[in-house]
């Protein structure tokens, strides 16, 4: 099947250094500390933090530095064909560690020792590209919980289809069989966080994919500011300033 | 509200299975109400897809081309037949609506929050359809006992919210069928 055209078009019509159209919410979850809905494309998750708050299961406390948990989970109705088991099964075991250690990394859980934080993130609609939304709807939760962190993390995905490179892959084309990278950054300080990658790649023709994932990062990066900027504008004009 | 013969596709060989799947995203009190709402409106949203009988004696979906190929009497397989003309939604008769009130001392609070629900015990759920039928009165034990009085009040809040809900249901269901 051709993924991309000879004019260079994409099954959806996008380029192949095209992102999908970001949309993001913050403060949906009235209960959570803090909340965000997160959308790219089709694809739409809403993420909800609890914390920093007592730990649950005195157990597993930690005297120097906070708990960090993470819950991935997929609405029964998100992917095409219904899901059966929406949590508990490999995959989102996998992709809720993923995504624990990845917030792990940019969280300053050393100034809340003995403290718990949760991280919910539920998939409403899954068309690609989860794992990255989930982090970038986290990203905003933790933001909107005001949980110090080192940085924003931000999250995009990239494959290799018909010898082209292309950001940001739909179910389509990444149920393509092609490699699909994932890359989470800090993009501040210019580290990465998370990297994976599926199927196999030259290593010249991999520099450039996850060098195009991470222009998307910083793309993703641009509007998460900017949403974050928007909300603390909100948040000064409700407390009349 | 459904009519389960809607759902057959070859008597006594084929139907459709129907999956309603609620999700509370964020939870304020009188969960049932907000529940049974965006279950009826999903069923409104319904719209089930074109499917024909193969010769396996399988059914497959058709995609839009297709069934625009098929209307327009060029034959994309002859051996299919289809089994329904174009999309089609179901018709919901008689549509319940519902309302959740605590009862307090001798007061009764309607549709509550989480707080109050949180220091309350005692609450009655109403449903009623569109002709203002009683479907179903639930009323779950608590310390405080209902008069028939009691009871009627609730009635009526519940009566005066079904003509909201039913306001705001048509509305969304007729901005719909412009897109």
């Amino acid at each position: 099947m051709e993924y991309v055209s000879h004019d260079g078009l994409r099954i959806d019509g996008r380029r192949p250094t095209e992102m999908r159209q970001l949309r993001a919410q913050i403060g949906n979850v009235s209960k959570a500390d803090g909340s965000a809905v997160f959308e790219m494309g089709n694809t739409k998750v809403i993420a909800a933090v609890y914390g920093p708050r007592e730990v649950q299961n005195k157990s597993q406390q930690i005297s120097d530095h906070a708990l960090v948990r993470c819950e991935y989970s997929m609405a029964n109705f998100s992917t095409g064909d219904r899901m059966r088991k929406p949590k508990g099964d490999r995959r989102s075991t996998e992709i809720s560690l993923v995504i624990r250690q990845t917030m792990e990394a940019c969280i300053l859980t050393h100034l809340m020792p003995r403290s718990q934080i949760d991280i919910f993130v539920q998939v409403l609609q899954a068309d690609g590209g989860t794992r990255s939304a989930c982090i970038n709807a986290a990203t905003l939760a933790l933001a909107d919980a005001g949980i110090p962190m080192r940085d924003i993390v931000t999250s995009c995905s990239a494959g290799y289809l018909n010898s082209t490179p292309l950001l940001d892959l739909n179910y389509t084309e990444d149920s393509a069989g092609g490699p699909d990278v994932t890359v989470g950054i800090l993009p501040k300080l210019d580290q990465v966080t998370l990297l994976q990658m599926d199927a196999k790649l030259p290593v010249d023709i991999f520099e450039n994919v996850m060098q195009l994932a991470i222009e998307g990062c910083k793309a993703i990066e641009n509007y998460i500011r900017e949403v974050l900027l928007e909300n603390t504008k909100q948040l000064e004009y409700r407390r009349g300033l | 509200m459904i009519d389960l013969k809607e759902l057959s596709l070859l008597s006594g060989k084929a139907a459709w299975m129907a999956y309603l799947d609620i999700y509370c995203l964020d939870a304020d009190g009188a969960l049932f109400d907000a529940a049974l709402l965006s279950a009826i409106a999903a069923f409104s949203h319904l719209e089930i897809p074109v499917v024909s009988l193969n010769d396996d004696g399988k059914i497959v979906l058709i995609s839009e081309e297709q069934v625009t190929a098929m209307s327009e009497g060029e034959p994309v397989n002859k051996e299919k037949r289809k089994l329904n003309k174009e999309k089609r939604k179901l018709t919901l008769k008689s549509i319940p609506l519902s309302l959740t009130c605590i009862l307090h001392k001798n007061y009764i609070l309607a549709d509550p929050t989480l707080e109050e629900e949180s220091i309350m015990e005692t609450l009655i759920t109403i449903v009623l359809d569109s002709s203002s039928q009683l479907v179903s009165l639930y009323k779950p034990g608590g310390p405080v006992l209902a008069y028939t009085s009691a009871i009627q009040d609730c009635v009526a809040l519940t009566r005066q919210r079904v003509k909201q809900l039913q306001k705001i249901l048509d509305e969304v269901i007729s901005g719909m069928e412009v897109d």
